[in-house]
Parts: C-alpha cells; structure tokens; sequence
C-alpha cells in the first residue's frame, strides 16, 4: 500500500520533468539469486508510447524505430528487463565509480532479436550470412559508408534472440570431457598391465612351483580376463551413456539475463580505454567482473573458483595451459575474470573495486595476461595503492600462484 | 696559565659526559613474555610497589650507569634496593623487570637477561656437600681451576659477574672440554674449602652453575652495544613503530624472533642478513629488468624481463643470496633461514613493520607448507604399487584408481620448462 502511494507521489513529478514513468515487469534476482519477476517503475523514458529514454533506446533487429508498448508482452517484456538492468549499470558507473566517461556517454541503442552479424563498414552483415542466436555483443561506434547508404552509427549493444541447439553441433572445445578421458585411459592402462604382471607371475609360479594353480586355469581366467572385460566395456560405453543421460538442448535468451546485459554495458563503459575492436580475455575478463561487481551476485562469486578451474584453463597445470587460450577462441572464457576477483579480494572489496577501474587505463583490449596485463597492474598499484610495495607483493604472489 | 687551562678543562667536562643511557625499548611490539603466569607476577609486584615508583626507580639508576660498566646484577640490585626503601617487604623483582617490560622501558632481551640474573641471585643454595658419586678429578686438573678461580674475585671488580663467569668457564673448558656441571660443583667446593674464594663468592659461583649463566648468550653490555652500534650505522627511520612479527615465538625455540637475532647473530652479520632484503626490496619495485648479452665489448642482445619474470628472478635470487651468506666467512657455516633475515631487515629498518607480514610471505613461494594429502601421496604410491600386485581381482583397481589420481593431481616440478614465453 506504502509502495502505491509513493508511485502517486513520484509520477506526478516525473511527468513535469518530461520523462514518463511506467510500471513494466522485469526479470530481476531474489535474493536467493534465483530469477523472479517484479513489477519495476522505469522513470527516464521519454516517450509515452515507446522504448525510448534519456540514455537508452530499445528497438528490435535492424530497426531504427524504438519498440512499442503495444508490440506483445513477450517483447515489452525482453525490453523492459532489459532497460532496467542497463540503467542499473549505468548509474553503479556514475554513482560507484564516479565514471565522468559514461555520465557523458550519448544514447546507446539497444538491439534485441538482432541476428545479423557485426560489419565494421556496413553496420549490419549481410542476412544471408549465418544468423546468430544465443548470444548478446557490444559494437563500436562506426562512420559508415555513405556511398552503400550506410550512416554513421554509435556505440550499441545487440542481444540475440534465443534458439535451442542441439549440444553436438556445438562447436566446444569439450575439455572437460577430455580430461576425464584421459583419467579413464591412465586407469585403464593401468588395470591391463595389472592383469598382465598378475598373468605373468602366476605363469611363473606355475612352471616353478608345484602344486599352484595355472593361471590359464578356468578359476582364475575368469577373475583375470573378466575384471579386464568389464573394464573394457565400461570404458568404451562412458561416451554413448553420457551422452544418452546428459542435457541434450542449450538456448539462451541473453536479453533477460542481469548478468549478460552488465556485461555487455560494462564494454561500453570501459571503452574509453578498452577499444572494442574484437573479443580478448582482457576485455572480456574486465566486463565479467564490473558485471559481477553490478550484480552483487554470492553465486557468481561463489562459483568463481569452479569455473576457474575449468580445465585447460587453469594456469597451474602447464601440462594443460597455454599463452594461446589468452589469445584465440578461449579468451572468452573465466581465466582473467578469476584472477581479477582473487585480486580484488586481496586488495579490499572498495580499494580492489576502484582499482580495477583505474586498471582500464593502463592496459590495452590486445593486452596479453602475462606481459602488459601484468604491467598494467603494477602500475595501477603505483599510482593508486596506498602500500604499492606490500600490495605489488600481494598481486604479484598471487599471480605466481596461479601459473601467470 | 696552568689555570687558564685547567678552567678551559672544568668548563669542556660537561660535554665530555656520558648521556644517561637509553633502554628503551624502540622495536617490538607484543612481548613475549605476556602470559597469564607473567600477568600475574606484574599484578604481584603492583601490589607491593606503585607503578609511578617503579618506573623511576628504574629511570633513576640510568644516570648511574655508563655503557662500559653496566652490569644486570647491580640495575637488580640498585632497582631492588630503592623499591625496599618504598616497602621494605618488597621481593616481587621479576614481577617489577615485567612491568618495565610491558611499559617499554626496555625489550624481551633485556628483560631475559634481567630475569636470568634475578632467577640467579635467588636461587637458594645451602650448605655445601661433598658429592659423592662423583669421581675426583685429577690433582692437575684441580690445580689448574684453583689457579683460575683465584683471581677470580679481583675480576669481579671490574667485569660483571655474569661476564666473569663465562669467561671463567670459557677458561676452564680450554683445559677439559668434557667438563660437565656436576665437575665444576666438585671443583667449586674443593677451592671454597681450600679457602681459595671466600664462602659468598662460592654461593654466587655455584648459583651460576645451576642456572647454567654460562649459557647465557648475552650480558647487558654487549647487548647495548650491540645496539648502539646497529643504531649508529643505521639510525632509525621511525623510533615508535612497533612489530609483533619480531616478538612471535621463533621456530623449535622458547625465545623470540628478535631475540634469537641478537643473541645468534653479531652486528655485522645483523647488516649482511638485512642488505639482502633490501636487494630484494630494490628488485621487487624495480619496473624495468634486462639481461645484456655482449660480444666482447658491445652488447648484441637485450633481453627485457616482464613483471612475471622480474619477480620469480628477485625470488630466486634471494634463494641464492641466502646460501651466499651461509658461505661467508663472516657467519662461520651457520644458515640464516628467511625469518632472520626479515628480522634483521627490521631491525636495520630497511623493512617497515607494516611491510613485514606481506614480505615473510614471499617465502611460501619456494617454500610452501605441504598439506597432509601431499605428504601421504609419496606413502600411497609406493605402497600403492605393491598392492596393484598383491591384491588380487575383483579389489585390485583400488589401488590402481589410487595411483592414477595421484598422477594426474600431482603438478609436475618443472613446471616452466615447457613454456617457451617464460624465462623464469
């Protein structure tokens, strides 16, 4: 009752100051983390009857047209959860780290259901190239090309429409399976030469002594030969029944999740520093953890060693790890945004919050992990620790002790 | 003109006097001496004496002393005399040297030896007896000690007791290494009743032995000087920074970290120990590091080091460095552990106290704690690979299972090697 009668104070003087208040249900996080929907007021939209505020500006695909509030509830919807979370991360930008970048920053459209590829001259990749599904990018502004027709566009965000696929024609590196595998083989190996030491010496025991049974002796052929059998066939039956018992579908739809759209609002906000020319595990790393810092997400912080240790990824096996995971299609996986974390946790949770901000400014979207990453942080420790020496030995140590 | 001189000299003796000497205690923090049982010998000696009363009688005897005359048994005598003129039933000294402790009039070093003496001069010894199991020595033997203890009470005049005796022992030992206590308590009587040393004398003596003052590592005065001489070449950046790192217990000892410093280590090495964390130190802040590579005269081949590798470089480096110091001539063969050598670094002040929690730390690198699943799997994989025999089907795949895990969980050694973007 409280809630509705300060909402018939608010809209009245948000209706003077030109900007439209509206109540829209929107996937936010309980605080069980867990995904609910909540009637939230958006209060900077400028227009009565579409999505389009004083920073952002939703459409749907290619459109230049902001969506309508009467364009189906499954899209207000997706717009809506959308907008909210991305004022939320604007203002952790302004209010937290006082980010004079993003204050000034003109306003961003925001596309859902897009599904046409990034063209850094045409803006949008032709719609025959592959759609895309599952995902959600941030663009650099670009000039266009005026002699195709082609305008000159601002910095955007594109989140893709969901889409089930089947997990086989996923394109992963699958190496956690890979890893277990390899476990299996090394066990398996192992009980076959076991059986074969065994076979051996009571072959021997045999010829040398009377009275032992041999070991081609029905008794003990069986107990050989048939651990050895059913090792075998569990072995080779792992991958048919995993794959008969595991999840078979994945599907995201990254306009309704918190985490994603911090994420991507996290790019835009660090490209001040942080070109966006292409993926890298520093620019991804950076905005996974501002998209954590926004979330304010126990889970996410919780789970963050698990992930880290996601194999061929975790820098302490250099039998697994390689420089290259920083640079090509595993870059935008967790390694970085762990170690940030972890050093975030070292440095305090306000020092380390600012820290990494500052951080942006002395690294490069092309920065590699070992070399100027770990520059960029020493220097920021220079600049802006209040004890560079303890706390350069504090990162440095934990850096060492991940394998960097 | 004889007495324009003398005047001249009465007018400059003033500034040829000796400061009152300064105890105070100008590096650690928590003592070591802070337990219950300490507590209550503090709350002990309060009872008997004012605080305010204790901390002058202690500030007064300062002027009475210089550095080379300082003596523990005449501060606890002086300190125990002006406390009894308060109270005469005052007896509570090691509560009142506790006190002092804990008001940093001086440090854990100080109050050991203070407390040693105190321990010594209280010890009650009754008359002597003629121990009887003992063999007698050898009449040389005996001539020889009797020859040293008699001008023994003569030393006493100008050394302190506590120095005297060792030097007394040092001597002695030089004869018969093998000497043990209950040879000296026999030798000790045998003089006392040849009328070589009066019968106070022998009390003192033999009160020595049974509190083995011989082991005692230093007197009052070469601690002070000790001291005196680290402060000299190194004054202090920050006289009132305080550090429990140097007071917590040192390893496999009943002593603290600063004490095992002073008492093990001499100024010197004490100056050595600290100049290599301050190597450190210049490494570890160091933004650029480059390898040259010449060719005769000129260099061919620069090699920059990136951060990662500055930093393992300064840590294997102070690896090396360690094992340089036990190769000095200067430490004799002894080995100064990491502990050491960042108590010395405080010490000296090149390290500040806030600094030294994260520093120590570097030595998990090279030297981390093993859990007990690490220290068992070397156990577990041998006797695992006698059971992958010994145990026959359907059970043998345990310990196979066994081996495997701990094959795949056990990172290699050179863990480097392989990466070829790594130098160090």
């Amino acid at each position: 009752m409280k809630k509705w009668f300060a909402l018939f104070l608010i809209l009245p003087s948000f209706a003077l100051a030109g900007s439209q208040a509206r109540l829209f249900d929107v996937l936010v996080r309980n605080e069980n983390n867990r995904p609910v929907i909540e009637k939230v007021l958006l209060t900077d939209l400028i227009s009565g009857d579409r999505f389009d505020g004083e920073h952002f500006v939703v459409v749907r695909g290619k459109s230049h047209v902001a969506i309508g509030l009467d364009d189906g509830p499954e899209l207000l919807f997706r717009a809506a959860t959308v907008y909210h979370h991305l004022t939320i991360a604007r203002k952790y930008f302004i209010n937290n780290l006082k980010s004079e970048y993003v204050s000034k920053m003109p306003k961003l459209v925001i596309r859902i259901d897009h599904t046409n590829q990034f063209s850094e001259l045409g803006h949008f990749a032709h719609d025959n190239l592959d759609p895309q599904f599952n995902n959600a990018l941030t663009i650099p502004a670009g000039e266009g090309l005026s002699s195709r027709g082609v305008k000159p566009w601002g910095m955007e965000i594109w989140f893709r429409p969901s889409k089930k696929v089947h997990l086989r024609d996923l394109k992963t590196n699958n190496l956690a399976s890979r890893e277990f595998t390899s476990l299996m083989s090394g066990f398996r190996n192992q009980m076959h030469m076991q059986s074969l030491q065994r076979f051996l010496l009571g072959s021997v025991s045999a010829l040398t002594q009377e009275g032992t049974l041999s070991p081609l002796a029905s008794e003990n052929l069986v107990r050989t030969v048939g651990s050895s059998v059913i090792l075998e066939a569990s072995y080779q039956l792992i991958d048919p029944l995993t794959k008969l018992f595991s999840r078979k579908w994945y599907w995201l739809d990254s306009a309704v999740v918190p985490e994603i759209i911090y994420h991507e609002y996290a790019h835009a906000a660090l490209s001040d520093h942080l070109e966006l020319s292409h993926s890298t595990a520093t620019i991804e790393g950076m905005a996974d953890f501002f998209a954590a810092q926004i979330a304010d997400s126990p889970k996410l912080a919780m789970q963050i060693k698990k992930f880290n240790t996601y194999n061929g990824k975790n820098a302490k096996r250099k039998q697994d790890y390689m420089i290259q995971f920083e640079m090509t299609d595993f870059a935008n996986t967790d390694f970085l945004f762990g170690v940030l974390w972890q050093l975030k946790n070292i440095l305090g949770e306000k020092k380390g919050e600012s820290f990494m901000f500052e951080l942006r400014k002395n690294i490069t979207t092309n920065s590699s992990i070992r070399g100027a990453f770990v520059e960029g942080l020493i220097k920021t420790c220079d600049d802006h620790c209040t004890n560079p020496f303890t706390d350069k030995i504090m990162i440095l140590k934990s850096l060492n002790s991940r394998g960097i | 003109m004889r007495l324009t001189f003398l005047g001249l000299l009465l007018l400059t003796l003033p500034l040829f006097a000796a400061e009152p000497l300064d105890f105070t205690n100008d590096r650690e923090g928590t003592s070591v001496f802070s337990s219950r049982s300490d507590t209550n010998l503090i709350n002990k000696a309060l009872k008997q004496v004012e605080a305010p009363q204790i901390i002058d009688a202690f500030n007064e005897l300062k002027s009475e002393f210089s550095s080379l005359n300082i003596c523990s048994f005449d501060i606890n005598a002086s300190v125990s005399e002006k406390l009894k003129k308060i109270n005469p039933k005052f007896d509570e000294l090691d509560g009142v040297i506790l006190y002092l402790r804990s008001q940093n009039e001086f440090d854990d070093s100080f109050a050991k030896i203070l407390r040693l003496t105190n321990k010594t001069e209280n010890t009650r010894i009754y008359s002597p007896r003629n121990p009887q199991h003992i063999r007698p020595l050898n009449s040389e033997a005996v001539a020889y000690v009797q020859n040293l203890l008699k001008g023994f009470e003569e030393k006493l005049r100008t050394t302190c007791f506590d120095e005297a005796y060792r030097n007394l022992i040092r001597d002695i030992l030089k004869y018969n290494k093998n000497l043990k206590g209950h040879h000296l308590q026999l030798l000790f009587q045998m003089s006392y009743k040849n009328k070589i040393m009066t019968r106070a004398t022998y009390l003192r003596l033999e009160k020595a032995r049974i509190n083995e003052l011989e082991t005692l590592p230093l007197s009052i005065r070469e601690y002070l000087k000790k001291i005196q001489s680290l402060r000299n070449q190194y004054p202090l950046r920050d006289p009132g920074e305080r550090s429990d790192f140097v007071t917590m217990k040192a390893d496999k000892l009943k002593i603290s970290r600063r004490q095992k410093l002073l008492e093990e280590y001499s100024d010197l090495q004490i100056i050595l120990m600290a100049n290599v964390i301050k190597k450190l130190r210049n490494r570890i802040e160091a933004p650029k590091a480059e390898i040259l590579i010449y060719d005769r005269e000129n260099v061919v081949e620069t090699i920059p080091l990136e951060a990662m590798e500055r930093f393992r470089l300064a840590i294997k480096l102070i690896r090396k460095e360690m094992n340089l110091l036990s190769l000095n001539t200067y430490f004799a063969g002894r080995t100064p552990d990491y502990i050491d050598l960042m108590t010395a670094a405080y010490e000296t002040g090149t390290i500040p106290a806030s600094e030294l929690e994260e520093v120590a730390g570097l030595q998990d690198i090279w030297n981390p704690k093993k859990t007990i699943w690490e220290k068992s799997k070397v156990w577990v994989r041998t006797l695992g690979s006698v059971a992958t025999i010994a145990i026959p089907p359907p059970y043998g795949f345990i310990p196979a299972l066994a081996l495997v895990v701990i094959e795949m969980t056990t990172q290699k050694n050179a863990i480097n090697t392989n990466d070829p973007t790594v130098l160090f």
